[in-house]
């Protein structure tokens, strides 16, 4: 992890309008998030995580409040400008892994690197998730584990800078989250790229750099990590 | 592309039950539609033929104790060909024997 900020909040702003309801889910929100580094954002249901990665991922925008990638501000940013930041910057590794079960595992990922200039090769990919040998299997053949780890290689296909997973192993046993996790800390440490991962699960803040904890939509602490475990040594 | 005419293609062959059975309701709306309009245009053009061969009128009014030159006025309107004025009256008819 280097000191170089990728991306910078800066009092960032969250309100829905249900009805006659106002729900405020990120309140006045800052937050720099380092290249290459691994970032755990921790809090319960409701706390507005879920609300700060979209943001962060340019798939919803702040209702008030900066977020900048290096130059670039997505607050302000058209839709022409948010879907090139999504595809060519930002993979995404969601809950309940967002496959298309018409497609197989490897056709998948080839749809994800068919979208950006030199993608990673579908197969050596799938084959460092350990699915060399499942990639005509359709999503309703594999585990949920497996579904996982192809919708990790989907991510990472396309060489993103950013890595954003939510609850990534909130659908999944022990041993198979502590794999997701194995592969997404791999993901961080040998290409670069830095990760997010929100999540309830507090045990996985262990291997991250740093820790942020959400509570009622906003940012209460920020913990350094000084010696992050791997995924291997987290108990839970 | 050739990913997405895969998933086309599956797709259509999964929901082939649904596909089907919409092709048929749109084939059988196609060939109402078509089967009504022709009839349409058929009567239509029976009814206009059939007026042409018997010089039928396109209106008739019924009129009380109208003088003739009702008939001249009539025919100097603007879209009309021609007017034919004629007195109607209900007439009793004595059959022989009756």
């Amino acid at each position: 992890m280097n000191e170089n900020i990728l991306m910078k909040l800066e009092r960032v702003t969250k309100t829905y309008q249900m009805g006659e309801v106002r729900v405020e889910a990120l309140k006045e929100t800052s937050l720099d998030i380092y290249e290459g580094e691994l970032l755990v954002i921790l809090g319960p249901s409701g706390s507005g995580k879920s609300t700060l990665l979209n943001i962060v991922g340019g798939m919803d925008l702040p209702t008030t409040g900066s977020v900048y990638y290096r130059e670039m501000d997505l607050a302000q940013a058209g839709d022409a400008q948010l879907t090139r930041y999504r595809r060519n910057e930002v993979g995404f590794v969601f809950q309940y892994y967002n496959l298309i079960p018409d497609l197989t595992a490897r056709e998948n990922v080839e749809l994800a690197a068919g979208l950006v200039d030199g993608p990673l090769s579908t197969d050596s990919v799938l084959a460092a998730v350990g699915l060399g040998d499942r990639m005509g299997h359709f999503p309703s053949q594999l585990s949920g584990g497996e579904q996982q780890r192809v919708s990790i290689a989907r991510a990472m296909v396309k060489k993103p800078r950013l890595l954003l997973c939510d609850e990534p192993t909130g659908a999944l046993d022990n041993l198979t989250g502590r794999m997701i996790l194995g592969l997404l800390e791999a993901a961080n440490r040998e290409q670069g790229c830095t990760v997010v991962i929100v999540t309830h699960n507090t045990s996985i803040s262990d291997m991250a750099h740093r820790v942020v904890r959400m509570s009622s939509g906003a940012a209460a602490e920020i913990i350094v990590n000084s010696e992050p475990l791997s995924p291997e040594r987290i108990e839970w | 592309m050739g990913v997405l005419l895969n998933k086309l293609r599956r797709t259509l062959w999964n929901t082939r039950g649904q596909v089907m059975a919409v092709a048929a309701v749109v084939a059988v709306g196609i060939t109402v539609y078509i089967a009504m309009t022709t009839t349409y245009n058929n009567l239509t053009h029976s009814r206009d033929d059939f007026y042409r061969v018997n010089n039928f009128a396109g209106y008739f009014f019924v009129v009380v104790r109208a003088p003739e030159q009702v008939v001249r006025k009539v025919e100097t309107l603007s879209g009309v060909a021609e007017v034919n004025g004629r007195i109607q009256k209900d007439v009793p008819i004595f059959k022989e024997g009756s």
